[in-house]
């Protein structure tokens, strides 16, 4: 919110800078983001008069005007097309600076000399209006300086308020906060409002449907008023806080509703059928007009004010079109009410409407101010708009809320904050804030109602704390022994994983989870991904099913970079439609791509091209480094990989991922030249090898015999699946199986190859004997032959 | 050390935490929507209610995490970020001592030479709360473009955990307090390094991953 300097004066004295004053307000709760000068340094800007005005002889949209500045007379090219004789305009004299730095010379324009500039309103940082020069009241003393006859001179501090702070959205409010922290008073404005004869009740008469919605509603009728622009000094404080002017009668509303916090409306009293205001909940597809012209299908939770026979307003968030205050209204009719905080948060989230009434009602508004506020309105009207305020207010409020009572033990106070505040300091505090507390202790502190905030003892202890100020606080070492040390056998195993990864030459990335779902499919994706019902663009509107499109589109930024030889990998979250035993439905994933060269090429060797078996290798050395032994590879030929260049990574019986060469389909996609290589794990089932507890296994103590094992096979038949085979049938006793060599050649028939594997026996009780090796061999042999048609080479 | 789910419910990302339904302090954090009761966690605060659902006091327990928000992309603000909180209950725990671990937190990350002030802010699950500054490293507190003219960086907030909260997961208020602070990782090490666009952590540029 905004807050005018100026303004701010009329309600309490400040007598330190604005900036000094923007610190204590930063140090209490009350963040002052900037501030910001208005309207200053407008020395050599005086009123002048325009004498004369005629056509520039060589130009068709400027014209020369005569402008009087009391002691002399300047001629003056102008270009706005408003400049008119007999004005009263801001000129800017030679060697005026005009805020934003423009320096007036005098100089000529199209063969005419000018010597000096009548200024627009955003010229002089008064406003945004560009369109025209600014006019001034037609009384303003020729000659005199701009700074002397306006209110100009401001600063403007915005402040970024908290929700829990309601009270602040007003002027008086944010007095009331400078009052306590400058030490000073506060000074609630003077209200009277000149009454005339006729009674209020006469004219309208109000009743609540949901009093609970709408727990007061309060009027007033004023008669006779005369619609017209606000003076200066209204519109100024307005515009001063982002508030456009609209007319007198508008202008105090806001006015008021800046100055006290109690948003208002103005009705055409005229335009209410049967002199009645009813305020109820709205039905279900009722269609209504709000004054921004846009209609609005209704539902029964927004809350409505109506006259006798139709809706005219939606409460506290916006009035209606059909009975808005026009230039020809004469009688109004001014609105102050309290709603339910969320009635109005509902209604305004339903209506997609956000209004300063209606943020300043969701956050809580004080039902017990609502009667200042009208007659601060009234008496406003009366004076700017002329009229006769009937006599009255009507007034429904069926149940006033009371003021809290909460009590509050200093004690209590010390031993959250770690002060030791005495009850005198304590109770110091609260009653600057305007609130009651008792002689005794444990107090009991009467909070008012424009501080809906504060309902509990920590509420009260918070304010305590804020206005002795937390740097008054002082910081303590508490000796704490270990409480909570479990890292978390997951958290450490990721670590791991993730070091591991590095330590191969991967970098770590991380990518955005929500993903645009067609390009999601176009990668191979084609399982309908989780939606978010509220995506910020059509582009991240779905969560990532895998780690692959993500990091595909790492490699495509890099590669449009000229970066080719990439290395990364992401560990993360991915997410799946959730089923009734598990809503939330994400896991953990981990995917690394390799692209590129192995290495760069130099001197000495080559630069070679990445391939399949590098990333295999690469997965081999991951799963060793982790611990992890009990791995092997199965062919694969779905996903996004080439069937051939690809393999299912098994642990024991679980599949635990996929990793192979990038599909071309899929690479033809996103553009890639060069061939990718992915690997796409499922942590959990790494995280379950990798937090099991490791135990020791004791050393052999009898030697160990080696074999040798040379056979010819059937082309198709695959290495992997022969050694699972002499694994299996080796029994417990076969410690290691190493395939040494692979041929083809002479003594091998076409469509057959010779595999030659060295394997080691040892038994942890005994020395092996030939025979018992023997044996095993034989049943190895017998078990190929049977299985793969294994012929034993001599 | 802690985490939790990504996706959350509206319990233990708002309720809980103290954030009522239809309050304005929901508009702190716009929120991504999965279902009607499902969403992505605006932070990693639900996890503090998952801990203490999970054990009685004391707990002291720090909680890493990605978040998300439904905010405009740029060069300050990103959809998905991390965050990093700690939590500390137990009896006896005072705001002094907030100010204690995050003093020393900040002397070892920025240098002995910060400094540091704690100003009044809102949080729903914490009372009192603060927000917390160091002097601006690159102007020295002289006033610069990265601190607004200011001479001070925001870069965690914190506070008392509010006893809503510890009732919400049925500690006693009178019998334990505790603090609770977070902020932002990528927010943290901008800072730290002098990197001015968030973006740059989740384009993955090969020459900025080499950096680290």
């Amino acid at each position: 919110m905004k807050i005018s300097g100026r303004w701010l004066r009329d309600y309490v004295n400040i007598d330190i800078s604005y900036q000094e004053l923007a610190d204590k307000f930063t140090m209490t709760g009350t963040e002052i983001s900037s501030v910001t000068p208005l309207g200053s340094d407008l020395s050599s800007v005086v009123v002048g008069k325009v004498l004369t005005k005629v056509k520039h002889p060589r130009a068709d949209r400027l014209s020369v005007c005569q402008v009087d500045a009391g002691n002399k007379v300047f001629a003056v090219v102008c270009g706005a097309p408003n400049v008119a004789a007999g004005q009263k305009v801001p000129l800017a004299l030679v060697g005026a600076i005009l805020p934003g730095g423009f320096k007036i010379e005098a100089r000529e324009i199209r063969g005419v000399h000018s010597q000096g500039m009548i200024c627009s309103e955003k010229e002089l940082n008064i406003s945004e209006e560009a369109t025209g020069i600014m006019v001034l009241a037609e009384d303003a003393p020729v000659g005199k300086s701009l700074a002397e006859v306006l209110p100009l001179e401001d600063v403007i501090l915005e402040a970024d308020l908290t929700p829990n702070r309601p009270d602040c959205l007003s002027m008086v409010g944010i007095a009331r906060e400078a009052a306590i922290i400058c030490q000073t008073t506060f000074r609630k404005p003077s209200v009277s409002v000149p009454e005339g004869s006729l009674a209020v009740e006469e004219l309208v008469a109000v009743h609540l449907e949901d009093p609970q919605a709408c727990p007061r509603y309060t009027a007033r009728v004023i008669k006779g008023v005369k619609i017209g622009p606000s003076p200066f000094w209204l519109s100024r404080r307005l515009e001063a806080v982002d508030i456009r002017p609209i007319n007198n009668v508008v202008d105090v509303t806001n006015y008021v509703m800046m100055e006290l916090g109690q948003p208002l409306h103005a009705f055409d009293y005229n335009l209410l059928v049967g002199a009645q205001i009813k305020v109820r909940r709205a039905q279900q597809g009722e269609a209504f007009v709000t004054l921004d012209e846009k209609e609005h299908q209704l539902t029964p939770e927004v809350l409505l004010i109506c006259d006798a026979e139709k809706p005219v307003a939606i409460g506290g968030i916006m009035g209606g079109l059909d009975s808005e205050v026009t230039p020809d209204t004469e009688n109004i009719l001014l609105e102050s009410a309290f709603f339910e905080p969320t009635v109005i948060r509902r209604g305004s989230k339903k209506l997609n409407i956000s209004t300063e009434s209606s943020q300043r009602f969701e956050r809580g508004t004080d039902p017990n101010g609502v009667v200042l506020a009208l007659d601060r309105a009234a008496q406003l009207i009366a004076e700017l708009a002329g009229g006769e305020v009937a006599r009255g207010v009507v007034d429904q409020y069926p149940s006033p809320i009371q003021p809290q009572q909460i009590p509050l033990r200093v004690g209590r106070v010390n031993e959250l904050l770690g002060t030791s505040l005495t009850p005198q300091e304590v109770t110091a505090f609260l009653v600057g804030l305007g609130f009651e507390v008792s002689e005794k202790e444990p107090f009991q502190v009467k909070v008012p109602t424009f501080r809906p905030d504060i309902t509990r003892e920590i509420d009260l202890i918070e304010e305590v704390a804020r206005l002795h100020g937390y740097d008054k606080i002082d910081a303590s070492v508490r000796a704490g022994g270990a409480l909570m040390i479990s890292h978390g056998k997951e958290q450490e195993a990721m670590a791991r994983i993730k070091e591991t990864l590095v330590s191969l030459g991967f970098h770590e990335v991380v990518t955005n989870s929500l993903a645009d779902p067609n390009f999601v499919a176009s990668v191979g994706f084609s399982q309908t991904p989780r939606r978010i019902k509220n995506p910020l663009s059509e582009d991240l509107s779905v969560l990532r099913p895998s780690l692959i499109p993500g990091l595909l589109q790492v490699l495509v930024h890099n590669f449009h970079r000229n970066l080719k030889d990439v290395r990364i990998f992401e560990l993360g979250k991915v997410f799946h439609m959730p089923t009734e035993e598990d809503p939330f439905a994400e896991n953990w994933s981990l995917c690394g791509v390799l692209a590129g060269k192995r290495w760069p090429g130099n001197w000495d060797r080559q630069a070679v091209e990445v391939d399949y078996y590098d990333l295999k290798g690469l997965m081999e050395s991951f799963m060793d480094k982790l611990s992890i032994d009990n791995f092997n590879f199965l062919p694969y030929d779905g996903g996004v990989f080439l069937p051939g260049a690809s393999a299912v990574l098994m642990m024991g019986e679980t599949r635990c991922g996929s990793l192979g060469q990038l599909a071309s389909e899929v690479k033809s996609v996103v553009d890639l030249r060069g061939e990718v290589f992915i690997f796409d794990l499922d942590v959990s089932a790494l995280l379950q090898v990798m937090t099991k507890d490791h135990r020791y296994v004791s050393l052999p103590k009898f030697p160990p015999a080696e074999r040798d094992l040379a056979i010819v096979v059937p082309e198709e038949v695959l290495a992997g699946e022969v050694e699972r085979a002499v694994r299996q049938a080796g029994g417990e006793l076969l410690m290691e199986v190493r395939l040494f060599d692979v041929y083809r050649g002479k003594q091998i028939a076409t469509g057959k190859k010779g595999l030659a594997y060295s394997l080691r026996y040892q038994s942890p009780h005994k020395t092996l004997t030939d025979s018992e090796v023997d044996k095993i061999q034989q049943k190895i042999t017998k078990t190929l032959r049977e299985k793969f048609g294994a012929v034993l080479r001599g | 050390m802690a985490t939790g789910p990504e996706v959350e419910t509206e319990y233990y990302n708002f309720e809980a935490l103290n954030f009522p339904k239809d309050h304005p302090a929901r508009d702190m954090q716009d929120t991504y929507y999965l279902g009607d009761d499902l969403l992505l966690r605006t932070h990693t605060s639900p996890v503090q209610i998952r801990v203490m659902e999970s054990q009685g006091p004391p707990v002291r327990v720090v909680m890493p995490g990605r978040v998300y928000r439904n905010e405009e992309i740029n060069p300050r603000s990103f959809t998905v970020f991390y965050q990093v909180e700690g939590l500390y209950v137990d009896q006896h725990v005072t705001f002094g001592d907030l100010k204690g671990v995050l003093a020393a937190f900040v002397e070892r990350f920025f240098g002995p030479k910060t400094s540091l002030r704690f100003r009044p802010s809102f949080f729903p699950f914490t009372e009192p709360s603060a927000e917390v500054d160091i002097g601006c490293f690159i102007c020295q507190g002289k006033g610069c473009r990265v601190c607004k003219r200011t001479g001070w960086l925001e870069i965690l907030g914190a506070g008392m955990v509010d006893p809503a909260v510890l009732e919400a997961v049925n500690y006693d208020p009178e019998e334990v307090s505790g603090y609770a602070f977070g902020m932002g990782v990528d927010r943290i090490s901008m800072l730290r390094y002098g990197i001015d666009d968030i973006r740059l952590f989740y384009e993955n540029d090969l020459r900025f991953l080499q950096q680290f």
